[in-house]
């Protein structure tokens, strides 16, 4: 069974289409964001790792190595079982920084240009081989297939349609920043099929070679030999160096750092491709050996690396070998792409960027899209041409294993990112020389010397491993050894720079460094503008302030200095991220340049390490950890003490702003933070000034208008003294006390005891008026008896009617100023009809009493249990409240109804109402229409209380033409207490 | 700061898988597993069973996250 070549061509290229869709309709977001963001998407798309290697050359990997095979994939499995410990922290700073690749994380961490293109050039010379094996996998499997020699141009066209689709991919868009979905989700389906078709394939042998998993055990226990050559390499190989290599290659390998690190885009789905990327890999392995078995079975070829495809052609199954050489395709395919991706950032950022800038002008975005699309095509062009020059015979394996060791030589320099800020670049630089020169020694040149590019004596260029040695540990332990020995001996005999120290602490996400400086050619993001256009050009430099002004949610006519060095770290960060962490800052230290040695507010290192120490909570421990929760405790305290605390830094700035505070003010913490009092918002800029100003340390009753409200406050004041030297200022701190509340409640205080003082007085005053009262009564009475004169007696009975009236209000008086003192409720039967009219006496003594004529139409028989004097009191605040609301002559009705079991009494005026934005708080107290002076703003909500306590409810409304109704509504005594009650209010 | 007990525990957690891990594959113990009277699968056995623990710590990560 053979394949055409069209056919195959024809297929690859469709298949690469359907991919291409795949990603266009994740960009256009015909594919639902939950798929594309998903954490399984993202463990997937790390898949890219298995390459042709694993898809055909796992096979003859076992064959040679046995289960040495799987160490390949066993090492990776332990990379990713330490993601808390190495891979999020990475994460964490490639996407704080923006850092595009591995060259640009350690070009950032050791301050260096050189180690930028170091590590680019290293990359690139341990990529071509593996760009080569894939190539050489995919023209081999058309070979089997067609079963002829490849056409020449065959490799090319497939070179070819990989750059457009590369471009397509990844250099499509005019914002190299953004990540690419669509890349993704293509790369995850990539993975998907890549399993499919070698399950597929598995499946085939397990049970259309051997009959099933009895068949294959039955196979085994006849040919022990052959279950003995998969475990002997394992005791004997080079297990553990694999395993370091392929631990190594995991996170470091272009194509893995790029899905891993920079297209990654919720920083917790790697939590989840720390098992769910192993199981895939355990899945793509689990038939390895069932294949190669299958394919000894079958004599699949001469090639075991190709078994896959072998054993399908003997089979005849003709459309599960077109889905394994697509499977093929799509390993071959996506790890291209990545990693050309990968690569032609690193290149443009650290070899193109740093050797000819675009000129001042020119539209930066353009040359930067159109340079990473040539370098696309370089890339995959000069893998071509490695694959060209290349000994055809090399096994896949080999291939793939230089790559690994180049890789490998980058985890000293991780190890000094993340644990050893002693590290420094010469010893980074050193170490990658002396471990790439043996790795070029050791596997790369004597690679170019057997494929005949070099035609120099191989003992002058190369190292040989012993001969009881096997060649890959040699290679990796050496190389690896040197690179070690180099980087800690030239780190510890070199000093680290300021900048490589800030770095480290920046890395290490050390809780101390403290930036500092202020900045001296550019104060407003205008200036930022218009010196940034003079490298970047007026567009590029307008759109990279606007994105920063948009990243920290700041105003364009921000002027404090702090927060014009966030800008600036901002704006450094974005252009890290479009081209390069180093010609990034040298853009920004050249035309922002910064005092690095004036110092910085107080205010800012405050919220600095209080970010940094809020991120890293989880990383303290012992000391440093209970020191932590001290410090959280004591800013708790302040945090919730109920005054005030505005603490100002020696700059004048402040440096705590607490709950309290902004809950008087209504100025957030973060927006108060580092502010001078100048800018703080009326009144509280002028009330800080004056306490400031004032030599007395506290300040009493200090009024001041909030939100159209009078306030008054009290403020106290201390210096601080600054804890490292006395010597030195620290600052003020400010303490503020609301004593609205306070007044107002010590002003009814005043006004209560005048108004008791007044009550005592008139209870004397009645009893005094009352003998004499008593005495006219009964002179008139003797009158009465006494005269014969009618008009004389008519006389005396007009004085008894007047003598006994003035004998009701006395006792009405005498009641009411008795009346209150008690706490509680006094309940019996009330005739609300009674109690309105003793309302209607009292009131009727007032001044404004008497100018407005009060009628009640209460019904008499309407009875509730209560209170009789605080019932009138109820009645003697709403008629006084009526009146007062009411014009000279006017009248006030009070109505009385009933509604089932409850009595309905309508207190109604005909005056100016209540103005409707206080009508809702008109039971609060201290809420008053009434002028200053004329009313404490107490009397309704005392009628609320009494109410309530009552089981009935209050409501006032404006009328719709004029005045104020307010309804009250009781619960009323069944109608046989109906008379009790008259017998109790009679009197 | 309530959380950092938790957060310990899961770092705990993962070292401990990662110091069994590398026991099964890396130290002298794989010359027992790797015994050839071993069925064919054992190394894959091995393989799923890290897979899990590391699963398992992920949802204890998980739980504490939320």
């Amino acid at each position: 069974m053979s394949f055409d070549l069209g056919h195959l061509f024809f297929a690859a290229v469709i298949y690469l289409l359907i991919l291409f869709f795949i990603a266009y309709a994740t960009e256009q977001g015909w594919i639902s964001q939950r798929i594309a963001r998903h954490p399984l998407t993202y463990a997937l798309s790390l898949g890219v790792y298995a390459t042709t290697w694993s898809f055909y050359g796992s096979v003859g990997f076992a064959q040679a190595q046995g289960f040495n095979f799987l160490s390949i994939y066993l090492g990776v499995t332990l990379a990713f079982l330490l993601v808390p410990l190495l891979l999020a922290p990475i994460l964490k700073i490639v996407r704080d920084y923006q850092l595009t690749s591995l060259a640009d994380l350690l070009a950032f961490r050791y301050r260096s240009q050189i180690a930028g293109v170091l590590v680019t050039l290293f990359m690139l010379a341990g990529t071509f081989p593996y760009i080569a094996l894939q190539i050489l996998a995919v023209t081999e499997s058309v070979s089997i297939l067609t079963q002829e020699a490849p056409p020449q141009l065959l490799a090319l066209g497939f070179c070819v349609i990989l750059i457009l689709f590369a471009i397509l991919f990844g250099a499509r868009h005019i914002t190299p920043r953004e990540k690419h979905e669509g890349l993704v989700v293509a790369i995850a389906f990539e993975s998907v099929i890549k399993l499919l078709a070698l399950c597929a394939v598995g499946l085939f042998a397990m049970f259309g070679v051997f009959g099933g998993l009895g068949g294959l055990n039955d196979w085994i226990d006849v040919h022990p030999e052959a279950l003995e050559a998969l475990y002997r390499p394992v005791r004997e190989g080079p297990w553990t160096t694999l395993m370091l290599l392929s631990f190594c290659a995991a996170f470091l390998l272009p194509r893995q750092f790029h899905m891993a690190f920079t297209e990654n885009i919720d920083d917790r789905t790697i939590y989840t491709a720390s098992w769910a990327f192993p199981l895939f890999l355990l899945l793509m392995n689990l038939f390895i050996p069932v294949i190669l078995w299958a394919g000894m079975v079958l004599q699949a070829g001469s090639n075991p690396d190709f078994y896959v495809l072998g054993i399908t052609l003997v089979g005849e199954m003709r459309l599960l070998t077109l889905f394994a050489f697509i499977g093929g395709v799509s390993a071959a395919s996506a790890m291209m792409i990545v990693t050309t991706l990968a690569l032609a950032n690193m290149c443009l950022n650290h070899l193109l960027l740093p050797a000819r800038y675009p000129a001042p002008g020119s539209n930066i975005y353009e040359l930067l899209l159109w340079g990473r699309r040539t370098l696309i095509c370089v890339i995959i062009l000069a893998g071509y041409g490695f694959y060209l020059v290349l000994e055809r015979n090399q096994g896949l394996v080999q291939l793939g294993l230089i790559s690994f060791v180049a890789v490998a030589q980058f985890l000293p320099g991780i190890v000094g990112l993340l644990y050893w800020s002693r590290a420094t670049r010469s010893g980074f630089i050193a170490g990658l020389l002396g471990g790439g020169t043996i790795w070029a020694m050791t596997l790369m040149f004597p690679l170019l010397q057997r494929s005949g590019i070099l035609h120099y004596p191989i003992e002058l260029l190369s190292l040989q491993a012993p001969a009881d040695m096997d060649p890959w540990t040699f290679a990796t332990f050496s190389s690896l050894g040197i690179n070690i020995l180099l980087f800690f001996g030239v780190s510890l005999l070199t000093r680290p720079s300021t900048e490589e120290r800030e770095a480290a602490d920046a890395c290490r996400l050390s809780p101390f460094a403290i930036p500092t400086g202020t900045l001296l050619s550019a104060s407003s993001p205008a200036q930022f503008k218009e010196q940034l256009s003079r490298i970047l050009g007026s567009e590029a430099a307008d759109f990279e302030v606007s994105q920063a002004l948009d990243d920290l949610d700041m105003n364009f006519d921000e002027k404090d200095p702090s927060e014009l060095r966030r800008l600036r770290e901002r704006i450094e960060r974005n252009l890290s991220g479009l081209m390069g962490p180093m010609l990034a800052r040298m853009i920004v230290d050249d035309r922002l340049q910064m005092d690095s040695s004036a110092r910085s507010a107080l205010a800012d290192n405050i919220r600095f390490i209080e970010e940094r120490l809020e991120y890293s909570q989880t990383r303290l421990e012992g000391v440093a950890a209970e020191l932590d929760n001290l410090r959280r405790y004591h800013q708790q305290v302040l945090s919730d003490l109920p005054l005030g605390v505005c603490a100002l830094g020696p700059d004048g700035r402040v440096v705590t702003w607490n709950q309290a505070m902004t809950k008087m003010s209504g100025v957030k913490r973060r927006h108060a933070w580092g502010v001078t009092i100048d800018r703080l918002p009326h009144p509280w800029s002028d009330l800080f000034r004056q306490c400031l100003n004032s030599d007395e340390p506290h300040l009493h009753k200090v009024e001041a208008k909030l939100d159209g409200r009078s306030r008054s406050f009290n403020l106290h004041k201390a210096a601080i003294e600054y804890p490292a030297d006395a010597e030195q200022s620290g600052g003020v701190v400010i303490l503020v006390e609301d004593r609205t509340t306070m007044q107002s409640l010590e002003s009814e205080l005043a006004h209560s005891e005048r108004l008791a003082s007044i009550g005592r007085l008139a209870a004397g005053v009645a009893h005094e008026i009352g003998n004499p009262v008593t005495g006219i009564a009964c002179l008139a009475q003797n009158l009465e008896t006494e005269t014969g004169d009618d008009e004389a007696r008519i006389t005396s009975r007009q004085i008894m009617e007047q003598t006994r009236r003035i004998s009701e209000i006395v006792q009405s008086l005498v009641g009411f100023s008795h009346g209150g003192g008690a706490p509680g409720l006094d309940a019996r039967p009330i005739m609300l009809g009674a109690c309105v009219d003793e309302a209607m006496r009292l009131v009727s003594l007032s001044r404004e009493g008497k100018q407005v004529r009060v009628i009640n139409h209460c019904k008499d028989h309407l009875c509730i249990r209560g209170d009789g004097t605080q019932l009138v009191q109820v009645f003697v605040n709403l008629l006084t409240n009526a009146c007062d609301a009411s014009e000279p002559g006017a009248k006030v009705d009070v109505f009385s109804s009933r509604d089932g079991d409850f009595a309905l009494v309508d207190i109604v005026d005909y005056g100016h109402g209540i103005p409707e934005d206080i009508i809702d708080q008109i039971f609060d107290p201290f809420v008053t229409t009434k002028p200053p002076g004329r009313g404490t703003g107490l009397g309704l909500s005392v009628v609320y209380r009494i109410v309530q306590d009552h089981g009935g409810h209050i409501t006032i409304e404006n009328e719709s033409t004029a005045g104020t109704r307010v309804k009250l509504r009781f619960p009323i005594i069944k109608p046989g207490a109906d008379r009790l009650g008259e017998a109790a209010s009679g009197g | 700061m309530r959380q950092q007990p938790d957060s310990n525990k899961y770092l705990d957690a993962v070292v401990v898988i990662f110091v069994c891990a590398a026991f099964l594959f890396i130290s002298p113990f794989l010359l027992v597993w790797s015994y050839s009277a071993a069925p064919w699968y054992l190394p894959y056995l091995l393989w799923a069973l890290v897979i899990l623990f590391a699963g398992i710590v992920q949802r204890l990560r998980h739980r504490h996250e939320l």
